[in-house]
């Protein structure tokens, strides 16, 4: 996520693509990604439940939650785009400081050192600081350290220290070999089921899959579910093809010579072929699960995240139509701060003492009311929302980002 | 000649995309090898207790 978060990836692709060409399309897409997590999927639930319309009750109550084990909600994309962007930024930020001479080492030093940090600050947004796990002091057994941010660090630095030793060829052998390995285990690693039994291969179910069978015996502390934690020991692995499938767009991108509309065109139709090989690797028995992050999975991501950076890249980049993204960008320059600090900036209370008054009072009014229900909800959604985005604004005006 | 070329190359891909793909099946096998003997008759964690972690 690092460089993910911070502002210099696009600088970085500006640089490459020549001066006044900057790729705004993916500051404002990791925005619209962090959009849902820091509030978007809140206004649209409370939307939801004001307005009572169907599709938008279709969209938040089954598309806005993850699914438990088996198959794909568009909650389930939220995560893995943040690795698949992450990974775009690779070749402008590695390759680009290699073509510039720069050691080798230097830059192992700092992959790694991200790594790390990252790794760190999910164990920090777990509670690490407060030292007291399952009503015990300093009880490790009690602590998690598995993270969201620590799973993107971690998959971060395998794809970097491939994308530092190959070329494109390099990488989709990489990403495929890591793919089919992995799709090869799935089926004929056999382990003995959580709660005892037989060893069995090709059992893909959170008790029975050798992932969790790796974070119940190797994991330290606890892991997020019973069986298994769905940022697990192994799925850095799966999590690297990821970032670099996000690495191969990010050269395609990068490419001199290229219109626009042809960089559009390849993204998305890489995007249509990596669904349609999801599928296949589906059918061919690894199915489509966020929590083991699949094979199936992966480029089931990966191709909607392909198929989101076309059109991110297509409206910002290619048509030049940026006003509308800036409260994104403002989000997407500063994802880690936000990520982090919603959970020491009470943006709750904030807004509360700001708008909470005329909110409550729009709240009675009967002309905003749909069948009886109030329309403060909606309002409160959406004021947190703009709090949120005001205070980015003001970073993003000083120019503050948090690189990590 | 070009046509030789050609076909050593994308036999040399496939080689090494299997040769990956071996790699990562060894990984694997090797990680659960490793906990098999590091089975310390913990087979469910010890407590789950779901947080709330967005965007995961």
């Amino acid at each position: 996520m690092k460089e993910t978060m911070a502002q210099p990836s696009a600088t970085a692709v500006a640089s490459q693509a020549g001066p006044g060409d900057r790729l705004a399309s993916l500051d404002a897409l990791r925005g619209f990604d962090m959009f849902w997590i820091i509030g978007g999927d809140g206004l649209f639930h409370a939307l939801a439940e004001y307005v009572g319309w169907g599709p938008l009750r279709y969209f938040s109550d089954i598309q806005l939650e993850h699914v438990a084990w088996k198959g794909f909600h568009a909650e389930d994309l939220i995560f893995p785009m943040f690795l698949f962007l992450s990974g775009v930024t690779l070749p402008l930020t590695l390759s680009r400081r290699l073509d510039r001479g720069e050691p080798k080492g230097r830059l192992y030093v700092r992959v790694i050192r991200r790594a790390v940090l990252l790794v760190l600050l999910g164990m920090v947004y777990n509670g690490l600081l407060h030292l007291k796990w399952g009503n015990e002091y300093l009880n490790f057994r009690q602590f998690r350290f598995a993270s969201v941010l620590g799973l993107i660090g971690l998959s971060y630095l395998l794809a970097s220290l491939v994308v530092l030793n190959t070329q494109v060829r390099g990488r989709v052998i990489w990403m495929v070999g890591i793919l089919l390995g992995y799709w090869a285990a799935s089926q004929w690693i056999a382990v003995p089921p959580a709660g005892g039994g037989p060893a069995q291969a090709g059992v893909i179910t959170p008790e029975g899959f050798f992932t969790g069978y790796i974070d119940r015996h190797l994991l330290p502390g606890r892991t997020y579910q019973l069986t298994y934690d769905p940022e697990g020991l192994f799925l850095p692995v799966a999590g690297a093809a990821l970032a670099l499938m996000g690495s191969l767009c990010g050269t395609w991108l990068m490419g001199q010579g290229r219109s626009g509309i042809t960089k559009v065109g390849g993204l998305a139709m890489g995007g249509v072929c990596a669904l349609v090989l999801a599928r296949l690797v589906q059918a061919a028995g690894f199915p489509i699960i966020k929590c083991c992050w699949s094979s199936s999975f992966v480029l089931f991501a990966g191709g909607w995240a392909m198929l989101l950076l076309a059109l991110f890249y297509l409206v910002v980049d290619v048509w030049q139509r940026r006003g509308w993204a800036l409260p994104f960008t403002v989000i997407g320059t500063n994802t880690i701060l936000i990520y982090m600090g919603s959970g020491i900036i009470d943006f709750d209370h904030i807004t509360q003492r700001l708008l909470g008054g005329i909110n409550g009072y729009l709240d009675t009014v009967t002309l905003l009311q749909v069948n009886g229900q109030g329309i403060g909800q909606v309002l409160n959604a959406a004021s947190f929302l703009l709090v949120e985005v005001l205070f980015l604004y003001f970073l993003y005006r000083k120019k503050v980002f948090l690189r990590v | 000649m070009h046509e030789r070329l050609t076909a050593r190359l994308l036999l040399i891909t496939v080689i090494e995309t299997l040769g990956v793909a071996l790699l990562v099946f060894v990984l694997a096998w090797g990680l659960v090898g490793l906990a098999g003997r590091m089975d310390t008759g913990r087979h469910t964690a010890p407590v789950a207790v779901p947080t709330a972690s967005p965007g995961r």
